[in-house]
Parts: structure tokens; C-alpha cells; sequence
């Protein structure tokens, strides 16, 4: 296989960049709302009893959720990969990044843990602290100064949540996809639907362990592996054509746990 | 002369049209720079009082160019002899009418002064200028006597406009006031109109165009009018005399609106000079000096009146002159409370002025705190008048009027499970109560304070089901049937997810705390279009602004309520 070959088929395949964009446009918002106005500690899961009024949220939040988690019970996390704007946002990262570090072993599989440490410190702030509010919402408003006056008047502990997570996006300019991987907490909730859903891409017997889907993985993994996105990215660069969307239940390994 | 029915166009160029109406100085554009006109003030009674208006006779002719004024009064001999002297040097095409000092109508001299010009002057053109009180009375005698032209002074269809403006009218000798003189001069000066139209006379309705009363109803005049037939519109801005001498003056600005709305209904008539009761000439022709020395003086006087703090928002204008508010941008922040009122409030402002309201509804003292740091807004209506006293006292808000006022209130599930009648019962054993104990102040606290001057704090607070930090969030537990009782404001069981999901019981106003109830809105230093501003507020402060605060749960300041609540807590102009 030629480089240059090599490269063409490195690309994602270009229905996952439109679908990422046509869900931008419709997500973006409202993910835009959850970072920077949602004055909640847990942004996007109280949005029946926000009083920020712009956000499109109030109307949206539940069948989009209804959505997200039908979608992870099916394909689990296929969300990050074609849907999700912070998943396309760290996907665009990734590409210009002429940095891919992707770590491995066992800090990978420490890491990998960290969602499911943030999930469990969402639901405790969910359903034990009752989702306080951690800023003042800034009702309504143009876009900069609202964005400024949520800042100017939110506590401490809403500023770390907001900082903690852009800067997590944009590292992933250097570590590539680091929020997705190791402190997306929808990640992990998609991920345990995931193991119990029904199609995921998988390899089978004829793959020779070459490596080449980690390689063109964005999220450095493999199939059946921790932190698939079910992508579909790596299936064209397969030498042996073992990558194939099948369903989890024949897929799952006796030796995969 | 109907010029809409005879073209069968809409009348899109009010200019156009008017050089149609009839060739008189005050009701078309052109008959003003060539027609003359001689006004005999032979008429001092007068039947209503009108707060803008200062009746007198002076012997410094020149310099108070004013309705209601006149260097003498002639008899109606007199006036004859005047009019004879007139219609020599000026030719018989004049106009010869009557405009005061007071109601001509209220003066039979003026009935004997026509009778006496037109045996003499046949073919003398007449006209007059009435409030149209007396007008049904009298309009069948001015036909015979060939009066063809009439002024009808209209400033509101609404009895709460007109009573701000005429407290009192006479009506068979006797004074009478209040709501019932407003429902009856407004009810004569329609059927007056009527009448005189189907008599065949031209009718040219006059308003006075008078800020934070009437500037956003006048169209609803224009409107009237102009399906009884009026032939032509005259929205005048408000001279500020008499009981309205500390008032603002309407700007340029703010009458190039008003004109253009009127304009969508019947012609206009842009160039009045608000000539005295003793004018002559040509309108047109003076208008050279009158126009130079009028808004000096006025502005002046005005000052002198009301202090140089709100200097700014009538200085500006005049640089204005000619401006319009089309692609403007003015920034408004409110108590995020309001923001159910505000947002539907801006979308109509913007579609009527062309400007674009940069909103923004948040957290009274959050925004408050920032405006006292390095924050920059033009218009901004705080809850909690202290906040409003601040920024005034720092020189940042220039001056606030009373926007409306919170009340609060008891909610129940549907069907109030619990039985509840009164605040009293929150302290019935088995009774859940919701608090929102922390939710932002005011609002969250005064529920509390509410409960303890009811005497049962102690008890709601023991039989509270949920006790949160957010009223929008807490209320689901009412809606949902989790708690039987909970004190909110009005405002909350108004908002889309609450409205018709629960019951609402009024609370008694000795239980609530004065601190979170007014509103107020006011213009800030940084306007940087003063007359948009003010424009901005005063559409706020209509019958159309605040009908959308009520609306949403609140009570308008422009309301009988409103005005007792900004009594009883102080709320003024400031």
C-alpha cells in the first residue's frame, strides 16, 4: 500500500464530516448553552427549571436525550463520533494537531476510568445535591455579554467546571481527544449502553493484529476495544478486511472484559 | 374632501396627499406658505381644563408664540373691524377663525362674531378651533353660518389618558371630573366630529403629543379619526406650560415617529406652528422667527423648571433633528423577573421604531453590581428601588419612573387537594408546604417573610415537603401535586409551565415586605441616543407596554393599582 494511498483512506469517510456538521447545526447551540450559560452544575439535565430562557434547551432537552441514549442502545458510543459537537470539535483538533499522543497500557486503562469517576460526581450532584445552581443565569441576552456576565457573577466552583472542561477540549490539540477519552461522562453512560446494544463494529477471525485501525483511530483504540466510537473510520484501512459492523451479542469475546 | 376614498390609494405619502386638502394654512403644506389666516381672540372663557395650557392675556406680544395666548381680547365689534381691515390687505382667500384664548364654542361672542362677519363678508372663509366639548350643541349653527373649516383638539380616546390631561370639564354649568368628565368629553368630541363631517366640513383633529401619557396612543387617535371622517392630523408636541411645565418637551425625533405611525391612517399635517389666539399672516412666511426663538425659549423655560439633571435627554435631541430611529441600537437590561414582559415588549418596539433592542434579563443585583463596576447599558429597569437610588446618586442613571410592581401570591395543585383558603392555613397539620428559601433575593426571602408575618413560618417550614433555591424549579413540586402550598409571585403561575396547572390565592398586602415589590425603569448616561431612549421607556410606559406586564403577572405602573402601590412605597419620578 502506497503512502499516498495510505493518507486518502486516513481521512474520515466524508458522511461522518457532514453528519458531524448537520448535527453541529443542530446541537451546537445548546451545547454552547450547557459550557458557557448553564448556570447549573450539571449542565444539559435541568433545563425543564432553567431560567435562561434563550437557551434551546428548555424545549429540546428531553427528546434529545431520549435520542442520545436510544442511539447508545443500539450502536453505543456512535454519538461522539457523528453527532456529538464536542466530539466534532475535538475531532477538528485532532486533525490539525500535528501532536497525536495517544497513550497506551496500563495508563490508558487507568485513564479510561476517569468518565466513569465524573459520572458518578454528576449523579451525585444531580440526585443528592439537587443540581445547584453554581451562576446566575443571565436569562436572556446578546451573545458576548451574556457569555461575560455569566462569568463576571458565577461562583468559583461553576468557573472550575467551565475552565476545567474547555481546557479539556483544547488540549486535545496535543493529547489527542483527552475529554472524550478519560472525563466525558456522556461518553461513559453511552459506553454502558453500549455493552448491552446491538451493533457495534467488531474484527474477525482474519485480523492479523497489525494495528493499523489503532493507528487511524481518532481516539487511538480499536474495535471492540474501550473508547470505540463505532466510527466506521478504520474499517477502509483494514489489510484483511476483518472490521465489519456486526451485532454485540455473537461479537462479544469470551475473553473480552 | 375624503382624498383615500376618491384615489382608492393607501396613503403612503402623507405629503402628496395633503396638497389635496383644502387651501387652508393649517391643513395643507402648501396653503401654509401662501394662505393667510387671521385668528380673533374674541373667546377668553373656556369649558375644560387642559394641564398643559396657561390662559392669559400679556402685553409682550411677540415673544410667547402659544395657544391660549392673546395680547387683548376684542369684542366681537371689534373683531369685525379687524376682520374687514384683514380681508382688505390680505385678500379674500384668508381664513378667518376663532382659536381661543378659551373655547369658542364657550363663548356665545363667538357666535356673534361670525353672524356679524358674515353678513358683512359673505364669501369670507371660516374656521374654528374647538376641544370639542360643546360641539354637538352648537355644530348646526356653525354650518348655517357657513363655517367650512373646524380644529378639533383630541388627546385620547381613553378615559385614563384624558383624565391625566383634562381632570376637569364643565358640563351645564357645572364642573365635574374624574373618569366620568373623560368618558363624556371623549364621547361629545367623537359625535362632534361625526357630526360636522357629515356636514360636509373639513375636520383637522389636533393632538397634543404629551410624553409618558399619550405619545404611543396617539396613533390609536389617529386611527379613530380617521375612520369618522377627519380629513387631516396634527400631532403637536406638547408645550410645557401650566401643571406640565416640568414635563419633557417631545423631541424631533420622537414627533418623526409619532407622524410616521399617524401617517398610516389619514394625512398629516407636519408644519404647525401652534399659533396664539391673536396670530395673523401667513403661517408659512413667519416661520422664520417663530421657529427660531420657540424651542430656545421652551427648552429654557423647561430647564428652569425641572433642574439640570435631565438636561441630557432634551439636549440631545436637537443635534438629533431629522434622525430616525431605523437601524438604531439601544441596549436595555431588566431583573431577569421581567424578562416574560420584556422580550414580547421588544420584538413589537422594534417593529414599530426600526431599532434593534439589545436585551438582556438577568438578576437585578448581579446586573446592578456590574453597571456600578465598569458595565455599560442605556436603559435598565432594577428591581428593589435602593438599587435604582444608587446608580441615580452615582450619576449613572440619569432619572427611573415607576415600571410595575410584584405581588405575591399562594399556589395550589388543581383542585386545591388540601383545602387551602389563606396563607393562615399553611399551618394546618398534614398541609406540605414548598419553600424556596434560597432562591435569589428578594423574591426567594419575601415568601418567608410573608409566612412569619402570617404567624406561621414556623410550622410551614416543619410541614415543607421540599425546600429549594430555585422558585421555577420548586413550583414543579406544586404542579406536580408533591406539595399543597406554596407563596410565589404572580409572575411565576403565569409562566408557560405553571399557567392553568395551578390555583392561585391572593395573599393580604400586610403580609408582604415592601423591599422586592416596585419595579422601575430608567435611562442611563450612556444613552447614546437620548429621544431613542426616551421613546424606548415611553413605549413601555403605554397602554400597549404595560398591557404586556400585566400579562405576565405583573401590576403596570400606569394602572389605578399601579399608582396607589407607587404611592404607598414611595415609587416616584426620579
Amino acid at each position: 500500500m502506497s503512502d499516498t494511498q495510505e493518507k486518502e483512506t486516513n481521512r474520515p469517510h466524508w458522511a461522518r464530516r457532514v453528519t458531524q456538521v448537520v448535527f453541529m447545526l443542530l446541537l451546537g447551540e445548546f451545547a454552547f448553552y450547557g459550557v458557557f450559560r448553564c448556570p447549573f452544575a450539571v449542565p444539559y439535565v435541568s433545563c425543564g427549571n432553567c431560567p435562561v430562557v434563550q437557551c434551546p434547551g428548555r424545549q429540546w432537552w428531553i427528546p434529545i436525550w431520549v435520542a442520545v441514549l436510544a442511539s447508545g442502545l443500539v450502536m453505543g458510543r456512535v454519538f461522539c463520533g457523528w453527532a456529538c459537537p464536542a466530539g466534532f470539535i475535538t475531532d477538528l483538533l485532532g486533525m490539525i494537531s500535528c501532536v497525536k499522543a495517544k497513550i497506551g497500557g496500563v495508563v490508558e486503562r487507568v485513564l479510561v476510568k476517569g468518565k466513569y469517576i465524573v459520572l458518578l460526581l454528576c449523579v451525585v450532584a444531580f440526585f443528592s445535591w439537587q443540581n445547584p445552581r453554581w451562576a446566575i443565569p443571565i436569562r436572556t441576552g446578546g451573545f458576548f455579554n451574556s457569555v461575560a456576565l455569566t462569568f463576571e457573577h458565577a461562583s468559583a466552583l461553576w468557573l472550575w467546571r467551565t475552565v476545567a472542561f474547555t481546557a479539556a477540549i483544547v488540549l486535545g490539540f496535543a493529547l489527542s481527544h483527552l475529554w472524550c477519552r478519560y472525563l466525558c461522562p456522556t461518553g461513559g453512560v453511552l459506553e454502558l449502553l453500549g455493552k448491552i446494544g446491538l451493533l457495534r463494529y467488531s474484527k474477525t477471525s482474519s485480523c492479523n493484529e497489525c494495528g493499523d485501525c489503532r493507528q487511524v483511530c481518532p481516539v487511538g483504540t480499536k474495535p471492540e476495544e474501550a473508547n470505540c466510537t463505532n466510527c466506521g473510520d478504520c474499517r477502509p484501512v483494514c489489510p484483511t478486511d476483518a472490521i465489519v459492523l456486526a451485532s454485540v451479542m455473537q461479537t462479544q469475546a469470551p475473553n473480552e472484559t | 374632501m375624503f382624498v383615500d376614498a376618491n384615489t382608492g390609494q393607501p396613503r403612503q405619502d402623507p405629503v402628496k396627499v395633503i396638497d389635496s386638502l383644502p387651501l387652508h394654512p393649517c391643513m395643507s403644506h402648501e396653503a401654509h406658505e401662501t394662505v393667510p389666516r387671521l385668528h380673533l381672540p374674541v373667546a377668553p372663557d373656556c369649558n375644560i381644563h387642559c394641564n398643559y395650557c396657561e390662559r392669559k392675556v400679556t402685553t409682550s406680544p411677540v415673544h410667547e408664540i402659544c395657544p391660549g395666548v392673546t395680547s387683548a381680547i376684542l369684542t366681537p365689534r371689534e373683531g369685525l373691524a379687524k376682520t374687514s381691515a384683514f380681508l382688505a390687505e390680505w385678500g379674500e382667500n384668508a381664513i378667518v377663525g376663532i382659536a381661543g384664548p378659551g373655547d369658542p364654542l364657550a363663548n356665545p361672542e363667538t357666535f356673534e362674531t361670525i353672524s356679524l362677519i358674515r353678513s358683512e363678508h359673505p364669501r369670507a372663509r371660516l374656521c374654528l378651533c374647538t376641544n370639542g366639548l360643546a360641539l354637538c350643541d352648537s355644530i348646526d349653527r356653525l354650518s348655517n353660518l357657513g363655517v367650512e373649516h373646524l380644529t378639533i383638539t383630541i388627546n385620547g380616546i381613553a378615559k385614563e389618558v384624558i383624565k391625566q390631561v383634562h381632570p376637569q370639564i364643565r358640563v351645564d354649568s357645572r364642573w365635574i371630573g374624574g373618569e366620568e368628565a373623560a368618558r363624556l368629553l371623549i364621547e361629545r368630541q367623537l359625535d362632534g366630529l361625526r357630526t360636522a363631517v357629515s356636514l360636509g366640513m373639513h375636520v383637522k383633529v389636533n393632538t397634543v403629543v404629551i410624553p409618558e401619557i399619550n405619545v404611543f396612543h396617539v396613533e390609536d387617535v389617529a386611527r379613530k379619526v380617521a375612520g369618522l371622517g377627519a380629513s387631516v392630523f396634527n400631532p403637536m408636541p406638547l408645550i410645557p406650560r401650566g401643571l406640565m411645565a416640568g414635563r419633557a418637551r417631545p423631541s424631533s425625533c420622537h414627533m418623526k415617529q409619532v407622524r410616521a405611525r399617524c401617517a398610516q391612517h389619514l394625512p398629516v399635517f407636519e408644519r404647525c406652528k401652534q399659533c396664539r389666539a391673536d396670530a395673523e399672516g401667513i403661517p408659512g412666511q413667519a416661520a422664520g422667527r417663530s421657529e427660531e426663538s420657540e424651542p430656545i425659549m421652551n427648552r429654557r423655560r423647561f430647564l428652569k423648571a425641572s433642574g439640570i439633571a435631565v438636561a441630557g435627554s432634551l439636549a440631545a435631541p436637537a443635534s438629533a433633528v431629522g434622525a430616525s430611529f431605523t437601524g438604531e441600537r439601544l441596549r436595555v437590561w431588566s431583573c431577569g423577573g421581567l424578562a416574560e414582559a420584556f422580550i414580547p415588549a421588544n420584538e413589537r418596539y422594534e417593529e414599530i421604531s426600526g431599532c434593534a433592542v439589545d436585551y438582556i434579563g438577568a438578576f437585578a443585583a448581579a446586573l446592578g453590581k456590574s453597571l456600578l463596576g465598569r458595565a455599560q447599558t442605556e436603559v435598565f429597569a432594577p428591581r428593589v428601588l435602593e438599587l435604582a437610588q444608587k446608580l441615580k446618586a452615582q450619576g449613572r442613571m440619569l432619572h427611573f419612573r415607576p415600571l410595575c410592581f410584584t405581588k405575591y401570591v399562594l399556589i395550589t395543585p388543581k383542585g386545591n387537594p388540601a383545602g387551602i383558603t389563606g396563607v393562615q392555613d399553611l399551618n394546618k397539620p398534614g398541609v406540605r408546604t414548598v419553600l424556596s428559601p434560597g432562591a435569589s433575593p428578594p423574591g426567594g426571602k419575601a415568601s418567608l417573610v410573608i409566612l412569619k408575618k402570617a404567624g406561621v413560618v414556623q410550622a410551614a417550614q416543619e410541614n415543607a415537603v421540599f425546600k429549594g433555591d430555585c422558585v421555577q424549579r420548586d413550583v414543579a413540586q406544586i404542579v406536580n401535586g408533591a406539595g399543597d402550598a406554596a407563596v410565589v409571585e404572580q409572575r411565576i403561575s403565569r409562566l408557560p409551565e405553571v399557567a392553568g396547572k395551578v390555583e392561585v390565592i391572593d395573599i393580604p398586602e400586610d403580609f408582604v415586605p415592601g423591599k422586592p415589590i416596585p419595579f422601575v425603569i430608567g435611562i442611563m448616561k450612556w444613552a447614546k441616543n437620548a429621544a431613542l431612549a426616551q421613546d424606548y421607556v415611553d413605549f413601555i410606559l403605554s397602554a400597549e407596554g404595560q398591557a404586556l406586564f400585566d400579562k405576565a403577572g405583573f401590576i403596570p405602573a400606569v394602572s389605578e393599582e399601579g399608582r396607589r402601590l407607587a404611592e404607598k412605597y414611595g415609587v416616584r419620578y426620579e
